[in-house]
């Protein structure tokens, strides 16, 4: 057989050439694979070999070790599994691998897909509800920290209150806060702290890290427990970027460790500032208050009335001495009006009175009974009659009538 | 209001106070209440800073053996550098 070889290839250039074309293709270098874990091992180095398949097909992968390690659970033959990395060409062998980054079991989803599950059954619950948070009580008078008693967030958070503010009681439960024992170790710590009856505030905190170094802090125990605390609880974990679902349960979200203290014990500083503001306030209206009621009494005492208080009477005095004036007046002139009457009607019973008639001879004639004898025709003969003149009485025996030769004729 | 001021919270007692401090400012009241008024609110922030300073100041830390909380001491001699 004859050969063209103008355009020949070494073994090592074709791998090289497929590398730069697998380097060069977004597919590959960021894809996610699911299939099924065989062929499993671990080599004393910490890194994972192991074969992703499924029915028809089988895919070589390699974990090194600075991402193994970050595995929260046992790799084994048999499991599904969906792994994120990227594929080039291993050219040792000529074969084509798939570089894991992060290896989910399979149903789980990712861990941002987990996170957004649970994020949304939860809010659904209304467990991120602001009505069901709790207050932030203003002086704390102890502080139950679960967190690592050697992690850099309880350094954080001890500097805080030894600079600001040193009068407070704290409780540090240790717990781990990364890895799979983490959750339910937090857990334990809240639920201990809340069966103290004296601690009244709780930080749940840990310093920064990867997502996964954060998980626990996203895991549905761990909500529950902090939604399910009496006592209220901040949270403090990570970064400022970092928000986790224990965050978002949390009474109250501090966006590091240190903020955490701060916003614990901050409280207490502007208490201290308000309160004196308050006494503050209170004295000076007290002191204005009492001021101008002195001021008013002072202006009343002041005033006429006090001063000259017989001018409260003057007046009076002066419409007394009117009326006694009137009185007099009006008595006075009813009586001389009597006065007048009483002398015209004296004067009238002169004029009628009949002694003066009398005196001038005329005469009074009665009967028998005294009854003053006006009609002729009363009189009968042989009658005893009375006669009254001025100055005496007589009696006579009437013996002639004649009817003619009256006075009115 | 004539709720004991030892049995109030300090949260409860801060917010009488500052009612009283607002109800004396809108001035209105007589002299009388108004001098009620201020001996409660000087009451309250006796109270008050009884309660701020009332407070003993200790870090602890629990320790936890085989997974059993076991005692409870001063966490600088445990953990302090």
């Amino acid at each position: 057989m004859e050969y063209k070889i103008d355009n020949i290839y070494s073994v090592s250039q074709i791998s090289s050439y497929l590398e730069a074309l697998f380097s060069t293709d977004d597919v590959l270098q960021d894809l996610w694979v699911k299939g099924e874990v065989s062929n499993f091992y671990k080599a004393n180095s910490g890194h994972l070999y192991f074969t992703v398949k499924d029915e028809n097909s089988q895919l070589k992968t390699v974990m090194f070790r600075s991402r193994s390690s970050k595995l929260d659970f046992e790799l084994e033959d048999g499991m599904e599994i969906a792994v994120h990395g990227y594929i080039n060409v291993y050219k040792v062998r000529g074969e084509y691998q798939l570089y894991a980054d992060q290896i989910v079991p399979e149903g789980k989803g990712t861990l941002y897909e987990q996170f957004e599950k649970l994020k949304q059954k939860l809010k659904e619950e209304g467990l991120f509800k602001e009505e069901n948070k709790k207050r932030i009580p203003l002086i704390p008078k102890k502080i139950g920290i679960v967190t690592s008693p050697t992690g850099a967030a309880i350094r954080d958070m001890l500097s805080v209150v030894n600079r600001r503010f040193k009068n407070v009681s704290i409780l540090v439960v240790p717990s781990l806060v990364q890895g799979d024992k983490a959750a339910k170790q937090i857990v334990e710590g809240i639920n201990y702290l809340n069966k103290r009856d004296d601690i009244d505030l709780i930080i749940v905190s840990r310093g920064g890290g990867s997502i996964e170094d954060l998980w626990p802090f996203n895991e549905e125990v761990v909500a529950r427990a902090i939604y399910g605390s009496k006592v209220p609880v901040i949270s403090g974990v990570g970064h400022e970027t970092d928000f986790t679902i224990a965050d978002f349960v949390a009474d109250l979200r501090a966006p590091t460790p240190s903020a955490a203290a701060e916003l614990a014990i901050a409280n207490r500083e502007e208490i201290e500032t308000s309160l004196d503001n308050l006494a503050k306030r209170l004295l000076h209206n007290q002191k204005s208050r009492i001021t101008n009621a002195k001021d008013k009494l002072s202006s009343i005492a002041r005033r006429r009335i006090f001063q000259k208080p017989e001018e409260l009477f003057v007046d009076k005095m002066q419409r007394l001495d009117e009326l006694i004036q009137n009185l007099k007046w009006n008595m006075e002139k009813s009586l001389n009006k009597s006065k007048e009457k009483f002398n015209i009607l004296n004067s009238k019973l002169d004029t009628l009175s009949p002694l003066k008639t009398i005196k001038r001879g005329y005469s009074i004639t009665y009967d028998k009974d005294f009854n003053p004898i006006t009609d002729i025709k009363k009189v009968k003969k042989g009658q005893v009659i009375n006669t009254t003149v001025i100055n005496g009485q007589f009696e006579s025996e009437v013996k002639n009538i004649k009817e003619d030769g009256g006075l009115d004729e | 209001m004539s709720k004991e001021i030892k049995d109030l919270s300090f949260e409860k007692a801060i917010e009488e106070l500052e009612e009283i401090v607002n109800k004396l400012e809108e001035g209105g009241l007589s002299l009388e209440d108004s001098l009620d008024k201020f001996s409660r609110g000087i009451k309250l922030i006796k109270y008050c800073n009884e309660k701020l300073n009332e407070t003993e100041e200790k870090i602890e830390v629990l320790i936890k053996e085989d997974d059993q909380l076991q005692r409870i001491v001063n966490f600088e001699e445990e953990f302090g550098q």
